[in-house]
């Protein structure tokens, strides 16, 4: 179990984190957004948004051969300069039944020209994926990472973690000292909990739901160092019991990193989770961990891309649990707008364990609204 | 297993460090703030919302639309309120359609189809004209202009001389002609603003 005392130091310092940026920040500036007709008299509604329509088939592995399509309309609310409501919906064609799902539902407070308070269910700043990268028209390949699992990202390995968000209470503070763009995040959610709990070895989901399975809360935080345009690196960590009884331990970091120039770019992020498992012997840890790379090139309207994805053998307590598996995406997109594209996609899925591999094309058209 | 106290602890520090913040934000108040100018919104525009997506264009939303979703990107994409008000100044001031600026007062008359082709004018009125029509248009937002500017798009000191001059004029007439992608406004330029641009670019290296 991590101690009382590290998730103390680690609130402490996201804390002062947060306050030091803010008392720093040469641009910590207060002025109303725009001025005369610019400005929100009262509430003004923005419909904004993606849509997908897309198609599937395996060529090695299971029989898979279906068209599907989502929209994920995202509602925004904004009263006056610095208070703005937004939500995201998914409505989703799967197996015959239309998914629904409520991305985010979430209030920014904008308290000072660097500083965010955001409460209610927010994509968590856990990685740079989830977060910023997984619509469909902003993912440049058909499907996500596979260590991610969401938006139609069949994969031979459990997910590490399912793209998150919580509810929750989260502050983001920036700096800009010169080039570089520092940004702190901080928050404190409802946390992980079991999907099946009678499992012995629990797959864990952020149920995002008004009740929680427990007393513990979720902290985490993310610092974002940039030099826009061309480079990016993000730490994130999480922590918290997972269980009714507040015994059993999750603990999450990551590392992101972008870099781009021209027409070339290139991202990755390495994820690793630390659970602890109750076994009669005591409280053994299970270690999973992965990572995907990505490098684009653009040419004109069209764009290649590949994928590398990789998740490693879990282990418990230094035992092999279950294998890991690869999978290797080759895709091809042409924009026919700046949001809108058609991308194609290959999938080399190989699981290093007994199951079949699933091979498969995919194609979608991507629409950013 | 947390304590009472631990998660009492954690709750006091939220309310203590929003405090704190809030103490700060209200001296930072008093400081006053910069507006936004067109080049550095165009910068901050190519830049921040160019990590994750491509840059959309300009003419997608009105002026109050923009407002809420630079927000929406604000709370997103980790822009400071000073660089809203810098991508809002860029926003706004590209976001006219073409054949609505054509109708606003003191709009030029004379419409870009009727481009000029062929070599380009050497005029020092003219080069001085362009020099001027390219500071009040924020090209060197996105462009290096005499080994000043940003690097969003090509640099422009010899881009008559690379693509030809009527490359250059055709970009600015449609700047989607040749890339559907491109995040350039189109500013509506009349014909003789063209011609004007082209000269002050082509003077940069002096020949076509």
């Amino acid at each position: 179990m991590v101690t009382v005392d590290s998730k103390r130091v680690f609130a402490i310092a996201i804390g002062m984190g947060l306050a030091l940026a803010t008392s720093t920040s040469a641009a910590a500036q207060d002025e109303p957004i725009p001025a005369g007709d610019r400005v929100i008299p009262t509430t003004q509604v923005v419909l904004s948004g993606y849509g997908t329509v897309g198609y599937g088939i395996t060529t090695q592995g299971a029989n898979e051969n279906a068209f599907n399509a989502a929209i994920n309309p995202i509602f925004l609310f904004q009263f006056q300069d610095r208070i703005l409501f937004e939500a995201e919906f998914e409505f989703e064609l799967e197996g015959g039944v239309t998914e629904t799902g409520l991305e985010y539902a979430q209030l920014d407070v904008m308290v000072l020209d660097n500083l965010t308070l955001v409460g209610g269910k927010f994509l968590l700043p856990f990685g740079v994926f989830g977060e910023r990268l997984h619509p469909t028209w902003i993912n440049k390949f058909p499907t996500a990472p596979p260590m991610y699992g969401h938006h139609v990202a069949a994969f031979g390995a459990e997910p590490l973690l399912p793209i998150l968000s919580d509810l929750g209470f989260m502050a983001r503070a920036m700096l800009r000292p010169g080039p570089v763009h520092l940004t702190l995040n901080g928050y404190v959610t409802q946390g992980a909990a079991p999907e099946d709990p009678a499992a012995g070895v629990a797959e864990l989901v952020f149920p995002g739901s008004s009740g929680d399975n427990n007393t513990d809360k979720l902290l985490g935080g993310r610092l974002d160092l940039a030099v826009p345009p061309h480079f990016e690196v993000n730490f994130s960590y999480m922590n918290s019991d997972y269980d009714v009884d507040n015994v059993l331990d999750l603990t999450g970091w990551n590392v992101a990193a972008e870099f781009r120039a021209a027409n070339f770019e290139v991202r990755g992020e390495y994820l690793q989770t630390r659970q602890e498992i109750e076994v009669p012997s005591g409280f053994p840890t299970l270690r999973r961990h992965g990572f995907y790379a990505q490098a684009a090139y653009r040419f004109g309207a069209w764009e290649s891309v590949f994928r590398w994805t990789q998740v490693f053998d879990s282990e418990l307590d230094g035992v092999t649990q279950n294998r890991g598996a690869w999978q290797a995406g080759f895709g091809l997109d042409y924009w026919f707008s700046p949001s809108i594209a058609f991308m194609g996609g290959y999938e080399v899925n190989n699981e290093l364990g007994p199951e079949l591999d699933n091979d498969r094309f995919i194609f979608h058209i991507a629409y950013g609204f | 297993m947390r304590s009472f106290m631990h998660r009492l602890m954690i709750l006091a520090m939220t309310v203590a460090g929003t405090a704190l913040l809030a103490a700060f934000g209200s001296e930072a108040q008093a400081q006053g703030a910069n507006g936004g100018s067109v080049a550095d919104g165009a910068r901050v525009y190519g830049a921040m919302c160019g990590r994750c997506h491509n840059p959309r264009s300009p003419l997608e939303r009105t002026d109050r639309a923009w407002v809420t979703i630079a927000n929406h990107m604000r709370a997103r994409g980790n822009l400071t309120g000073k660089e809203v008000r810098q991508v809002l100044a860029f926003l706004q001031a590209t976001n006219t359609d073409p054949s609505e600026r054509a109708a606003l007062p003191g709009a030029s008359a004379a419409a870009p189809t009727s481009l000029r082709t062929g070599p380009v004018a050497t005029d020092p009125e003219l080069v001085a004209r362009g020099k001027t029509l390219s500071e009040q248009k924020a090209c060197v937002g996105c462009h290096v202009i005499a080994n000043t500017g940003g690097q969003i798009g090509p640099g422009l000191n010899a881009i008559v001389s690379k693509k030809g001059a009527d490359f250059v004029r055709r970009k600015l007439a449609d700047p989607t002609f040749n890339s559907s992608t491109s995040m350039m406004p189109n500013f509506g330029l009349a014909a003789d603003e063209i011609e004007a641009i082209v000269a002050y670019l082509n003077s940069l290296r002096g020949g076509n």
